[in-house]
């Protein structure tokens, strides 16, 4: 992967929001790249800045949020300095996004159809009949059975997994480089999740674009992405491929999240869990953010925030004591806690 | 664990009337759960799965009598729970509680968490003042807070803290079997954990029977004794959890297990794709149910025979014609 451009490259970005209560530091300081083709995944739990991560991309930001700093390179492009009337042709052309309710970000007045159409009248300079038989066409991809029938039907006419087929077509009718899908399949049920992942990947080989999947799920994780982001209170943790992380992870947090999911496919006495709650935005702790929640903390953790460092072959870590969780990992079982 | 049934649930249905028209005439029945038995043994986990839609929350809800059944019988030590009227039904309520799955609308927001949990021990006389109010105290930190919390709102805590209040307002009327419907599926995975390790704890220290409802196949897995699935109203499979999750028997809970994602990017494994959606349970499939969707549904059977629940293996209940 290496050798190849990056299609997406974000330095160092910072996404703030300004609340009456405070700097929500949603986003801080957060590097990665996306090859063209290929799928990072980008998870986390809640209030991690997952999915500000992507908005700030998009530059999708309510008018709290403000990116203070960085750099998100599309293409030699830094979007962050374009206009807004740049920004348009890019959004929904060059990248698109989906989201996780498509009840939500479907509009519930037009058809189907107009709301497909709309994108490719916009970017792809074609008439409206053209433009019905490309959504058509669409739909038939996403595997929407009656293509020609479903085009002219509202959005609640159709089901949670079909609703999001349509959305996947809207996404991908002007064919875009970049896909970003934030928790696509949240809201799904599993054989339904199981249908849409499916044809994400089916998708992404005949149609060649990267994605950035966006979810709070490790199963899905591992089974759709290549490399993976790990993200904790604005910042990412740990950064690898895929198997690299799942096999060898490196930061304690990533091994205990690995460790409090209940699996099918092995058996867990009792699950391993991590204390305490995820911090609140506007009260990050000091130092590494993981700190107050980390078994291996020291003195050291509390003051001085770790930087992302190379701990194996594209394999990266922030930690000031992954000797420490290799030396843990060999022991049987670490402390077990409520 | 000692096989007493605490339990019995006998051909239970909730059918829910669709009214239209200006008479607010029946039109149609939403056949939510449609004949489900089951027995639920004294101290163990029973773990009800299914995609939305199945009946699942449904079945919680009926057996607590939240819901008036249909039809069916709801034995709880040899007396019919669905036919109690007045303080029997109360001192039955008492020992059957739930914990629900969203711990923000399930806590009332403007009563403090003193009051919350206190609510049950008084309404069911079990104490009062002073009384009262230490017992709250205990509960608190046996669900892991501190009891100096007891005079905050629900809105001053987390997601998995008011799950863990969910959790001691069940427990302060000392009820004997909980139902928890989807009680971990709104948190994080780090917070799920905890409140999963937290709910067995508790079980062992009281000798708790659960009904545990989910969606999440793999959350059910790790707590339950026994498996239930259901699909569109009905159990299609019960067994033991390790016989069901090592032998599953029926293609709905094959598929349903080959669709969950696993953390493990290494493991290849054969996929079943089921083909559409749930359909609805207005007006369900004829024969079997799982018929349209199903990989090896043989039409001339499947769709016009509904297959019984019967026991292939000791303990193991399929509904399907080719099991």
């Amino acid at each position: 992967m290496k050798d190849k451009q990056p299609l997406l490259k974000v330095k160092n970005l910072k996404t703030y929001f300004f609340t009456e209560d405070g700097v929500v530091k949603a986003v801080d300081g957060v590097n990665f790249d996306v090859y063209p083709g290929e799928t990072l995944g980008i998870v986390g739990e809640s209030g991690c800045g997952k999915s500000v991560t992507s908005l700030s991309i998009m530059r999708l930001l309510d008018e709290k949020g403000k990116i203070v700093d960085g750099e998100v390179i599309f293409e030699g492009k830094d979007l962050l300095k374009l206009s807004e009337e740049e920004m348009r042709e890019i959004r929904g052309n060059d990248i698109a996004m989906i989201f996780q309710e498509p009840m939500v970000a479907l509009n519930p007045v037009y058809t189907v159809g107009d709301q497909i159409m709309e994108a490719i009248i916009l970017h792809q300079k074609v008439g409206k009949d053209e433009a019905r038989k490309i959504a058509i066409d669409m739909l038939k991809k996403v595997g929407i059975p009656e293509p020609e029938k479903r085009v002219d039907e509202y959005p609640h006419e159709l089901s949670g997994g079909m609703r999001q087929r349509a959305m996947i077509a809207m996404a991908l009718s002007c064919h875009p480089k970049l896909l970003i899908a934030d928790e696509p399949t949240t809201a799904l049920d599993v054989t339904i999740q199981a249908q849409i992942l499916e044809l994400m990947k089916q998708l992404q080989r005949d149609l060649g674009m990267a994605i950035i999947m966006i979810t709070h799920d490790l199963g899905v994780i591992a089974e759709i992405s290549d490399r993976v982001a790990v993200m904790y209170a604005g910042k990412i943790v740990e950064y690898a491929d895929v198997k690299v992380l799942f096999k060898d992870p490196k930061h304690p947090y990533t091994w205990a999240l690995m460790n409090s999911i209940p699996r099918l496919d092995i058996e867990q006495e009792r699950l391993f869990s991590i204390p305490g709650i995820v911090p609140d935005a506007l009260h990050f702790p000091s130092g590494c953010k993981f700190h107050p929640r980390c078994e291996f903390a020291t003195e050291k953790c509390k003051s001085e925030e770790p930087e992302l460092i190379e701990v194996g072959s594209n394999h990266f870590a922030a930690c000031w004591n992954i000797e420490k969780l290799e030396a843990a990992k060999d022991s049987v079982r670490v402390g077990e806690n409520r | 664990m000692s096989k007493e049934v605490i339990l019995e649930v006998k051909n239970l249905k909730k059918y829910f009337p669709i009214r239209a028209g200006v008479f607010k005439r029946i039109v149609a029945w939403v056949k939510a759960v449609d004949d489900v038995s089951f027995n639920i043994n004294k101290g163990e986990t029973l773990g009800l799965v299914g995609e939305s839609g199945c009946g699942k929350t449904t079945v919680g809800m009926t057996i607590l009598r939240l819901y008036e059944p249909t039809a069916g019988q709801v034995l709880y030590g040899n007396r019919d729970f669905s036919k109690l009227r007045g303080k029997e039904l109360r001192e039955m309520r008492r020992k059957m509680q739930i914990i629900f799955q969203d711990p923000y609308s399930s806590l009332n927001p403007r009563m403090r968490i003193k009051n919350i949990i206190a609510e049950g021990i008084i309404t069911h006389g079990i104490a009062k003042g002073k009384e009262a109010e230490h017992m709250v105290a205990e509960l608190l930190k046996k669900v892991g807070l501190s009891p100096d919390q007891m005079n905050r709102f629900p809105h001053e805590f987390s997601g998995g803290q008011r799950q863990r209040i969910g959790i001691a307002r069940a427990l302060a009327v000392n009820p004997e079997l909980i139902v928890c419907d989807e009680a971990v599926s709104a948190l994080d995975v780090s917070i799920q954990a905890q409140i999963l390790n937290l709910l067995e704890d508790l079980q062992k220290e009281f000798n708790l029977t659960y009904i545990f409802i989910s969606h999440a196949l793999n959350v059910v897995k790790h707590i339950s004794d026994r498996v239930a699935v259901m699909y569109l109203g009905k159990i299609v499979e019960i067994a033991d959890k390790k016989e069901l999750f090592s032998e599953p028997l029926h293609p709905y809970t094959k598929a349903l297990m080959s669709a969950i994602p696993i953390p493990n990017p290494e493991l290849k494994r054969e996929r079943i794709i089921l083909k559409g959606d749930v359909p609805s349970p207005i007006n369900p499939p004829t024969g079997c149910r799982f018929h349209p969707r199903c990989p090896i549904a043989d039409l001339k059977i499947c769709s016009k025979e509904e297959p019984e629940l019967r026991e292939v293996k000791p303990g193991h209940f399929v509904a399907c014609h080719f099991a």
